[in-house]
Formats: structure tokens, sequence, C-alpha cells
């Protein structure tokens, strides 16, 4: 709870802190200057990156039918909530392209 | 070499009779792509002053905000109008920054270096006094600055948006493109991640 003060306090600080809005000498030209010399956007680029973002999604559909189909069949597999909740995370990953966070790791119960 | 932007009378009048950015686009779209040098005098001191948050190097805020230029040429054609541009070229900006983050990341070396001085005497007198306000605002912004170059991107980009430009969340769901449950997940996360970075700094033998 301490460091959780600390930290707004710090953050609080920092919030004081304006941005300076200066720009360099002549920027507007670099950037005219880059834009004139930019190659042209492949649209093909952009349909094969889309195409693989849907491949992903797809192969986490697959899994998570594939998971609920074996489930129907074994009474050992775990509850499809868990299956749900798992493949909506891979579908999360998928889409964002973001790496999955670790999440905390759990405390022990206490001894009986 | 800078140059300050302090609006005289007469710039203050240019900016009542100058076009609207609708027509600017709706000129460039039409072929007039010199005109889109009035679109990044209009927009390039917003735009350093939001790179400044997540890079420090000045060529990295340099190129940071070139990149955002040359996104928003290349895809002006899929601005509809239908939301400020401001707001569209805000998101972009945002997106760039978030990539610049992530590959800034990817190179970085692990530098988690000792208290200084001025830190040290900041958190003394934060140890002395808890509700006081701080003595030396520089020694905390310097803390904050470099536990945010310890977050995890999106942790720092989440911070930076919610904490220190005081951003609602529907605003930051809206910029980032993440939904307002995930933009909530994210800072309770990069809270507890920043938490986590100051116990590492040396903090809490002041607490």
């Amino acid at each position: 709870m301490k460091l959780e003060g600390l930290r707004q306090k710090l953050v609080r600080a920092a919030r004081q802190q304006t941005m300076s809005e200066q720009v360099p000498y002549a920027f507007e030209q670099r950037i005219l200057h880059a834009i004139r010399s930019a190659p042209p956007r492949d649209p093909f680029l952009a349909w094969v990156a889309g195409l693989w973002r849907a491949a992903f999604c797809a192969l986490a559909i697959a899994a998570a039918t594939g998971t609920w189909h074996w489930g129907q069949t074994n009474d050992s597999a775990p509850p499809i909530e868990t299956l749900v909740i798992a493949d909506a995370d891979l579908l999360e990953v998928a889409v964002l392209g973001d790496l999955p966070e670790l999440d905390e790791p759990l405390a022990e119960p206490p001894a009986p | 070499m800078a140059r300050l932007l302090c609006p005289g009378p007469e710039q203050i009048l240019a900016a009542f009779m100058e076009p609207s950015d609708a027509s600017v686009i709706a000129a460039i779209r039409a072929g007039d792509s010199g005109r889109f040098e009035e679109l990044v005098c209009r927009y390039q001191p917003r735009l350093f002053a939001t790179a400044r948050r997540y890079a420090r190097r000045q060529d990295e805020i340099e190129d940071i905000v070139q990149q955002v230029f040359v996104k928003v040429f290349q895809n002006l054609d899929s601005w509809r109008g239908d939301a400020p541009f401001e707001h569209w070229i805000m998101r972009i900006a945002v997106r760039v920054c978030y990539d610049a983050l992530r590959a800034h990341q990817r190179n970085r070396e692990d530098s988690m270096t000792q208290l200084s001085p001025e830190e040290s005497d900041w958190l003394e007198h934060h140890a002395a006094a808890p509700e006081a306000s701080g003595i030396d605002a520089a020694a905390a912004r310097s803390l904050v600055a470099r536990a945010f170059e310890q977050l995890a991107p999106a942790s720092r980009l989440i911070l930076t948006l919610l904490e220190l430009e005081d951003r609602p969340v529907k605003e930051i769901a809206a910029l980032t493109g993440w939904s307002v449950p995930l933009v909530k997940v994210r800072a309770f996360r990069a809270r507890a991640e920043m938490r986590r970075i100051l116990t590492r700094m040396g903090v809490e033998k002041y607490l």
C-alpha cells in the first residue's frame, strides 16, 4: 500500500511536466523529402499480413473446436468454459500481434 | 537549432482564415501533394510533444514524427472525414510510438542503475513526510522516467496515456484500438509492473 502511495506521488510529479513542442528547423522540408522518396505502398504486402492474421485466427478456432470435440468423447477433458477462455486469449494474441504476458504466480495454499 | 512557436496577432488572424483540414486533404487527394506541408506545419508541434513521451534521443523522436507523417500521407485516402483529422492522426501517432517502443525493447540492454543522490534525497523526504508534496520534482521525474524505461511497451503506453496524459479509458481504447476491458486489464497489470520495478530499484527501504 505504501509502495502504491509512493508510485502515485511519483506519477503526480511526472504529470506536472509538459512536453516541449519545439520543432527542429525546416523539419517540414525533411518530411516532404521523405514522402517524395518513399516507395509507394504495396497492397500485396498488406494482403499477405491480413492473411497471416487470418491464418492464426483459423488455427485458434480449429484448436478450440478440435479440443471441444475431443472433450465430447473423453470425460477427463477440461470443461468447455476453460477452453473458450484459453482460445479467447489466443485470439487476442493473434489479432493484436502481441506476446502473451505472464500472470503473477499464484500463492501457495496454507498447509492444513 | 530549434524554432520557438510563439503566435503573434498576424498568426492568430491567419489561424481563423487558414483552410480547414478537410479542404487541404481534398487538394492533396486531387494531386497537389505540396499542400501536405500545411498539415505538417499544423500538427508537428503536437506530434513532437507526443513522441518525446516515448523516446529520449532527438534522432529517435524525429524518426517517430517522420514515420507518422509518412504513414499519414500514405493512408490519407482512408480518412473518411467522419471523425476530426486530429483524432485520426493521433491514433496513427500512438500506434507508431507503440511500435517504436517494441522495437526499442528488442534492442534494449537491461540497465538497472543505482539511485542518484537527488533521487535518494527525494525518497528520504517522502519517507519523512509522505503526505507532503515533493521538494525536487525533477528528481521524481527522473525516477519515473527510469522506471518507465524498464516497463513493457504495452504497460508504458497505457501508463503514459492514462496517468501522465490523464486521458479517459474510452479515449485510450479509441487511440490504441484495444477494447475498454483490455485497457483496464493492461492498466492494472502495468501498475503492478511499475511497483515491481520500483522495488527492484531499491525504493522500498525508504518506505
